[in-house]
């Protein structure tokens, strides 16, 4: 039964958290992120209708890799380059030290990292697969048109028109309160999960 | 959520419209991390009250089999019960009751709702390579790896798009343990049989 539905196709970003390898997919009427433990895989759906922004930060991770690449090849470097002016073999530091230079490179190329949130009315849900800039810009450019074709386009003017209600230390005299429900029948049947 | 304002997902400081659908990176007002903000229109919406249900007016109207004092408005799609609007459950055009939607997500019948996946194919590929870390673990392994491989192609996969390749490259694998095995103990029985 192996792609029994094509309907996903990939988007730019793959990330890992603690114990999970984390992809994007675009699906037909929402975003499928699909975390993958090896053995067994777990689906979280952000359906186009609901997503209000994708909120992008960039992080420091990448720096922190730049040193964690970059002072091993940096200190093995310097110490076979003063066995050399010594007149010693530095061949075997050299060889060291190049080792993380691959690392560096790559990391150097990957551009700057950041962390990306997708908000909606309920929840806003880091997205661990977009951890570099360029791949989350990528993702945006790619979401934009499917997003306006499911909301519509959203211009300056309605950006600075939207209503804004700042978040108040007390809540609201109203809130004081509980609702009365006037039909207490006015609730879906329970169900019993299933087992 | 809605409403709210966008805010950084460091800080939690509401990020002005400046930040928002713009092309570079602002620096945040209350941590100074470099921030953007794609919204969409989903932003501006407001959340509308879901229907809940008419009351029965007239005698002898059909009624929801949930909630008898309601108007029944569809018939459920798989068991054919009259629901209100309250319990209409409509999922890609089609009308279920919860009863029937629940049963469906816990049988895995509806892949919109399905959360998780077992990955056989991954499992046979895993089982066939990490024995080898303890090699005579595979006699045990390489009918299992087999097991599982066999056990993919009738049980469904992962909802994204995934090639048969890991149940081929396993079952390979599992064959020549098993093939080394027979090897071994043909060359055991008839050595032994010779001296």
């Amino acid at each position: 039964m192996a792609g029994e539905l094509k309907i996903y196709r990939r988007l730019p970003g793959r990330g890992t958290t603690l114990a999970h390898y984390v992809r994007l997919f675009q699906g037909p009427d929402h975003l499928l992120q699909v975390s993958s433990t090896g053995y067994s895989e777990f689906y979280k759906r952000f359906y186009y209708r609901d997503i209000q922004a994708i909120i992008v930060r960039q992080t420091h991770l990448g720096k922190l890799w730049s040193a964690v690449w970059g002072f091993p090849a940096g200190l093995f470097g310097a110490i076979a380059l003063v066995v050399q002016l010594n007149g010693g073999n530095g061949l075997a530091l050299w060889i060291i030290a190049a080792v993380f230079v691959p690392g560096l490179a790559i990391n150097l190329a990957l551009g700057p990292t950041c962390a990306c949130h997708v908000r909606t009315a309920v929840q806003i849900e880091k997205l661990p697969s977009l951890k570099r800039l360029r791949g989350a810009q990528k993702f945006i450019e790619r979401l934009r048109p499917i997003l306006a074709a499911v909301q519509g386009e959203l211009n300056a003017e309605d950006i600075r028109a939207r209503p804004q209600s700042p978040v108040s230390a007390s809540p609201p005299a109203q809130a004081a309160a509980p609702p009365v429900l006037e039909e207490p029948q006015n609730v879906p049947p329970a169900v019993s999960g299933g087992a | 959520m809605n409403g709210h304002p966008v805010s950084c997902t460091k800080c939690s400081t509401p990020l002005p419209e400046t930040f928002l659908n713009t092309a570079g990176l602002g620096e945040c007002p209350g941590c100074g991390a470099r921030v953007k903000a794609e919204v969409f229109p989903a932003l501006l919406r407001r959340a509308e009250a879901g229907p809940s249900g008419e009351r029965i007016l007239a005698e002898g109207e059909a009624a929801c089999f949930y909630h008898p004092q309601k108007r029944a408005a569809i018939p459920c799609g798989v068991c054919g019960r009259f629901l209100c609007a309250l319990c209409d459950v409509e999922l890609n055009g089609q009308h279920l009751c919860p009863a029937c939607l629940e049963a469906g997500r816990s049988k895995g019948k509806m892949t919109h709702l399905e959360t998780r996946r077992m990955l056989y194919d991954s499992a046979a590929l895993c089982t066939a390579v990490l024995a080898f870390v303890i090699w005579p673990l595979t006699i045990m392994t390489a009918p299992l790896a087999i097991y599982f491989a066999i056990l993919s192609w009738y049980r469904p996969s992962s909802i994204v798009p995934r090639t048969r390749i890991r149940s081929y490259l396993a079952i390979l694998v599992a064959l020549l343990q098993l093939a080394g095995w027979v090897a071994f103990f043909a060359v055991t029985y008839f050595g032994s049989f010779k001296a």
